[in-house]
């Protein structure tokens, strides 16, 4: 019983952020003994449950304390999955398998990048798994983009009357600056912005030629293509747009920039 | 003067439990029972507090050998974590006591 108590404890630690890791399981763990010892191991173990069910919360919350645009990364990448989804369960009933993979891999890549942004506590696209996000991503998305002009595959939402190319042109183009920004050193943070620039543009330019596009189309299956994707390209172009401006602090935060929570 | 984190129920709720016994030590179990919050929105709000310095968490000072227990950590208010909160408090009651008028009168009318 008191194995488990201590393995629930791990786990509870497990998702809280890296500098308070030693504090909490130190913390819980005497709380959880002193538990045994004077109300009985269920208590203990119930106490060890309760953390394990509020540890996602907790390190949530200590982990975007003061940095509100994180929230807004990993909504972006939240944001960005929806019309994936969308358009691979198209490619997939469409039996467009190559198209299928593109999406499949563009899900993993925004789920990396997520997952990095999550536990970013060196700043923003700095770190390996980071970059290894965006690179599946930017190779995802113009696999799709090159499928789409080149073979015979169909999406309504890049064909349309109108191409959406040039806003996923600039999206990538964006991609690859933000992503080459990791090698840099002092000028990463400039570099980082200028791709979030190019980025919040080229979403801008899609979700232009999307609404133009889901007034021009003629049937009601495209359109509902244009209508999931115009929401998402503006939301994420807003994402990209409040990163870009809150660069300095989010992408490379100065040591004394860092939330210190716990002396 | 605003407090340098959003004053939630939750926040007040557990300061209200410290201001309670602002001398005394406290510790989190203690403190999840008397209060009922969750370990999720306890241990983020004591970090909120720590960080902004209302309240100072110690490690407690036993001879683990002979208590048999590893050393709990302590939460208390510090002098100025019990004044501003006290003050914190003190305006959200003002506020609350403010708008209840309002809602009356409104239903009323």
């Amino acid at each position: 019983m008191r194995r488990l108590a201590a393995l629930l404890i791990a786990v509870a630690c497990k998702l809280v952020p890296t500098h308070l890791r030693a504090q909490y399981e130190a913390e819980w763990s005497a709380e959880c003994q002193t538990i045994a010892l004077s109300h009985g191991v269920r208590s203990s173990l119930s106490y060890a449950g309760r953390l394990v069910l509020g540890a996602p919360r907790t390190g949530f919350v200590l982990r975007t304390n003061n940095r509100p645009v994180l929230f807004d990364v990993l909504l972006l990448s939240i944001t960005l999955m929806v019309p994936t989804v969308f358009f691979m369960v198209h490619a997939v009933v469409t039996r467009q398998s190559l198209v299928a993979l593109a999406y499949s891999g563009l899900c993993i890549g925004l789920l990396v990048v997520a997952s990095s942004a999550w536990s970013a506590e060196s700043g923003l696209f700095g770190g390996k798994i980071s970059a290894s996000g965006l690179i599946i991503v930017l190779v995802c998305s113009a696999a799709i983009t090159f499928m789409n002009l080149l073979a015979d595959t169909h999406n309504p939402a890049l064909d349309g009357p109108i191409r959406v190319l040039p806003g996923s042109v600039g999206v990538q183009i964006g991609l690859l600056v933000v992503m080459l920004s990791a090698w840099l050193g002092a000028q990463r943070v400039e570099v980082a912005r200028l791709g979030l620039s190019l980025m919040t543009l080229g979403l801008v330019i899609w979700a232009t030629i999307g609404v133009l596009n889901t007034v021009l189309v003629e049937t009601w299956g495209e359109r509902i293509f244009h209508a999931v994707s115009v929401p998402s390209a503006l939301a994420v172009a807003s994402g990209c747009w409040l990163i870009r401006r809150e660069g300095p602090a989010l992408i490379a935060p100065k040591p004394s920039q860092e939330v210190v929570l716990v002396s | 003067m605003a407090t340098p984190f959003r004053l939630t129920s939750q926040t007040r709720l557990l300061l209200t439990y410290l201001l309670g016994d602002a001398t005394s030590d406290h510790y989190g179990f203690e403190i999840l029972k008397a209060t009922g919050l969750k370990p999720g929105t306890l241990y983020p709000t004591f970090a909120r507090l720590e960080e902004a310095g209302w309240i100072e968490g110690r490690w407690e000072h036993i001879d683990v050998e002979t208590t048999n227990r590893p050393a709990r950590r302590y939460y208390r208010l510090t002098a100025h974590g019990s004044t501003e909160a006290t003050a914190a408090l003190a305006r959200h009651a003002e506020k609350a006591a403010l708008k209840a008028p309002t809602v009356l009168g409104g239903l009323s009318s």
